[in-house]
């Protein structure tokens, strides 16, 4: 009888531990319908770059991953140590889950994220690196949109001589200009190349000079990246942007551009943190780079807007064959990060 | 490396010269008026951000490119009576001032900036462009060189003979000269220190306003923070490689104008040098240019020296 009785006991124990245990499972995943999250921007909300992160952002919000309901806000553009006085005092406020460092901040990331393992870090684009856990590294390339805006490019320049302002020999700005190139070379292989960085993120007096350089010395195209299409309007000259569509600025100059699309990378934290607050599961943030191919949503080719009519229909069905060839991974572009020279 | 020496290359190079000197002329020159009144003022950089701005809204508001020139003065001027009100009046140390400025202003702007866009796309403007002046535009080389610039350019050029002959033929560009080497004399003469270096910090402001104002309207398509790109400082440099006299602060100004506009072609050109060092060269020849002239210097005896009857 005895035995009988700690029988029930222990069945009446376990439910009242299992139902515990369920509730606070219930709760467990009822604080995981939220997520917070904050993006230290490196260069303003303006900049393609940034621009481009916090659009995204907005239709990952708007898709609801795992039904969280996604807040997130973001920093006026800041660097050196006032990157790190933000992130520590994001991590330390307790009220963000991802914290998102627009830029080269790996090596501030590194120095806090082990206090706060709770909270996903996230460093974004070259010179970072990541010792996973719950550091993220998320990376960009457009280089195959850079690659079709080249096949374009080169069927349409007269005098074969294309131009490119970047900012910055970096890995992830030279790959696009090495495409761009690329493609231009499969229809004129004997294209010359003009290549000009600012070496600024941002120095409209410097990116006009080289704009109106590379035009004097021939160039009758230029690829942009260094946010300034004034001198192509003075010129009159079709040119290309980069990272955003910045038609805007520029209706009857700016042709189309290599798009940054951010949501399948911004999802891939979410999910990664997600899975950690509601299976805890550990983090296992990225070591290696990792970047969205075009095929997967990485990047697209800004519409031609009202200057869609300046393509010759022949070179517009060339162009849209080869968007195609990419996006079905026929056409496989090349990567090269080698600094890009002018010719 | 010979490709620079092409024709068209030294055209292109030539001509970016007088591109690149114009906004760093404008603010040089003003800045000469300035510091000749005796008024170290290191607001230059702070001054040329807010005639951008201001320019910059104007010319989105307004779309009339002479009422956002005009504006881009005004702010300048604006700033100069701030920056007099501070050194001439209270009497504040004029480094002090100057950087104080430019760390409000780079930030007051930007946040403007904020609030004109409300989360929008920038509004856009048609910014300034080539004015060929007939006959002359036309000569080989020279034409394409001086001839088919911006207005702006041909004003900042004209600006130094025009302030050469304010500063040394005139009776009030005498006395403010003297104010920058012994305003006590003015004081006892009955004449008020005060007022006439107000007039020069407003008329110096006003020009280094037109400087942020141009490269607004002749460089870019868009308002950014940090727009001058430290110009504001090569325009001080330029004043003391310069010795503070017309003539040399515009001789400066061409040597750094010319350095960038051959370190932007260099590029261009398939040279074996690293492009990098000639970036540093305008850098590199103002150090060089104040270390062989530090004994030959002209700098005003009381300049940034708060004057007390």
């Amino acid at each position: 009888m005895i035995k009988i009785k700690e029988f029930f006991k222990l069945i009446v124990l376990g439910s009242v531990v299992t139902f515990v245990l369920g509730l606070m499972h219930i709760l467990h995943a009822a604080n995981t319908k939220d997520v917070n999250i904050a993006i230290i921007l490196c260069c303003g909300v303006e900049s393609p770059w940034d621009a481009t992160m916090v659009e995204s952002m907005e239709r990952v919000k708007q898709a609801k991953p795992h039904g969280l309901n996604i807040t997130y806000e973001y920093t006026e553009p800041i660097y050196g140590d006032a990157v790190m006085d933000a992130m520590t005092l994001f991590a330390e406020s307790g009220d963000y889950d991802i914290i998102i460092c627009h830029m080269t901040c790996s090596d501030m990331v590194q120095r806090i994220n082990k206090d706060y393992p709770d909270v996903a870090f996230v460093s974004v684009g070259s010179g970072n690196s990541s010792k996973g856990g719950n550091e993220y590294w998320i990376y960009k390339r457009v280089h195959e949109a850079a690659y079709a805006l080249g096949v374009l490019a080169g069927h349409m320049t007269e005098s074969g001589v294309l131009g490119v302002v970047g900012t910055f020999p970096a890995d992830d700005v030279n790959d696009e200009i090495n495409a761009y190139f690329a493609g231009a070379r499969t229809v004129k292989p004997d294209l010359i190349q003009k290549v000009s960085f600012i070496e600024s993120w941002y120095d409209p007096g410097k990116a006009a000079e080289m704009t109106s350089a590379q035009i004097s010395m021939g160039a009758d195209m230029i690829f942009t990246l260094a946010s300034n299409f004034a001198a192509c309007e003075e010129n009159n000259l079709l040119c290309f942007g980069n990272f955003a569509d910045e038609s805007h600025y520029s209706p009857s100059t700016h042709l189309s551009a290599p798009i940054a699309i951010w949501d399948r990378d911004i999802t891939r934290i979410i999910d990664g943190w997600f899975d950690y607050k509601e299976n805890g599961v550990p983090q296992n943030g990225n070591t290696e780079m990792m970047w969205t191919s075009m095929k997967d949503g990485g990047a697209v080719v800004a519409p031609f807007h009202g200057l869609a009519d300046r393509i010759p229909a022949n070179i517009r069905k060339i162009f849209d064959n080869t968007v195609n060839d990419i996006m079905s991974g026929d056409l496989v572009v090349e990567l090269d990060v080698s600094e890009p020279k002018s010719d | 490396m010979s490709e620079l020496f092409q024709e068209a290359v030294i055209i292109s190079i030539l001509a970016g010269t007088l591109r690149i000197m114009t906004p760093i002329l404008f603010a040089a020159i003003g800045e000469l008026v300035t510091q000749r009144a005796g008024i170290w003022n290191m607001g230059v950089e702070g001054t040329m951000i807010m005639g951008a701005f201001v320019s910059y809204v104007v010319a989105t508001q307004s779309d009339s490119l002479p009422l956002a020139i005009l504006s881009g003065i005004l702010s300048g001027m604006v700033m100069g009576l701030i920056i007099g009100f501070m050194t001439s009046t209270l009497r504040v140390d004029h480094f002090i001032t100057g950087l104080g400025l430019n760390l409000l202003v780079g930030g007051l702007t930007f946040f403007w900036f904020r609030i004109y866009v409300k989360g929008g796309h920038p509004p856009t403007f048609t910014g300034l462009e080539n004015f060929s002046i007939p006959i002359l535009a036309s000569i080989p080389i020279l034409g394409e060189v001086f001839f088919n610039q911006k207005p702006l350019t041909y004003i900042a050029i004209l600006s130094v003979p025009v302030v050469s002959y304010f500063l040394y033929r005139t009776r009030w560009g005498l006395e403010i000269r003297c104010l920058g080497e012994n305003p006590k004399a003015i004081d006892i003469k009955g004449l008020s220190v005060a007022l006439r270096q107000y007039i020069a910090i407003i008329i110096g402001s006003g020009m280094t306003g037109l400087g942020g104002a141009f490269l607004m309207l002749g460089f870019s398509d868009r308002f950014q923070p940090d727009l001058t790109a430290g110009k504001g400082w090569l325009a001080i440099v330029a004043i003391i490689a310069g010795k503070w006299l017309p003539k040399g602060v515009f001789a400066a100004v061409l040597v750094f104008a010319f350095l960038e506009s051959v370190a932007v072609h260099v590029q261009i050109i398939d040279a074996d040098i690293p492009y990098q060092i000639f970036f540093a060269l305008p850098y590199l020849a103002s150090i060089i240019l104040l270390i062989l002239l530090r004994r030959k210097t002209n700098q005003p005896a009381r300049l940034g020296v708060p004057y007390f009857r």
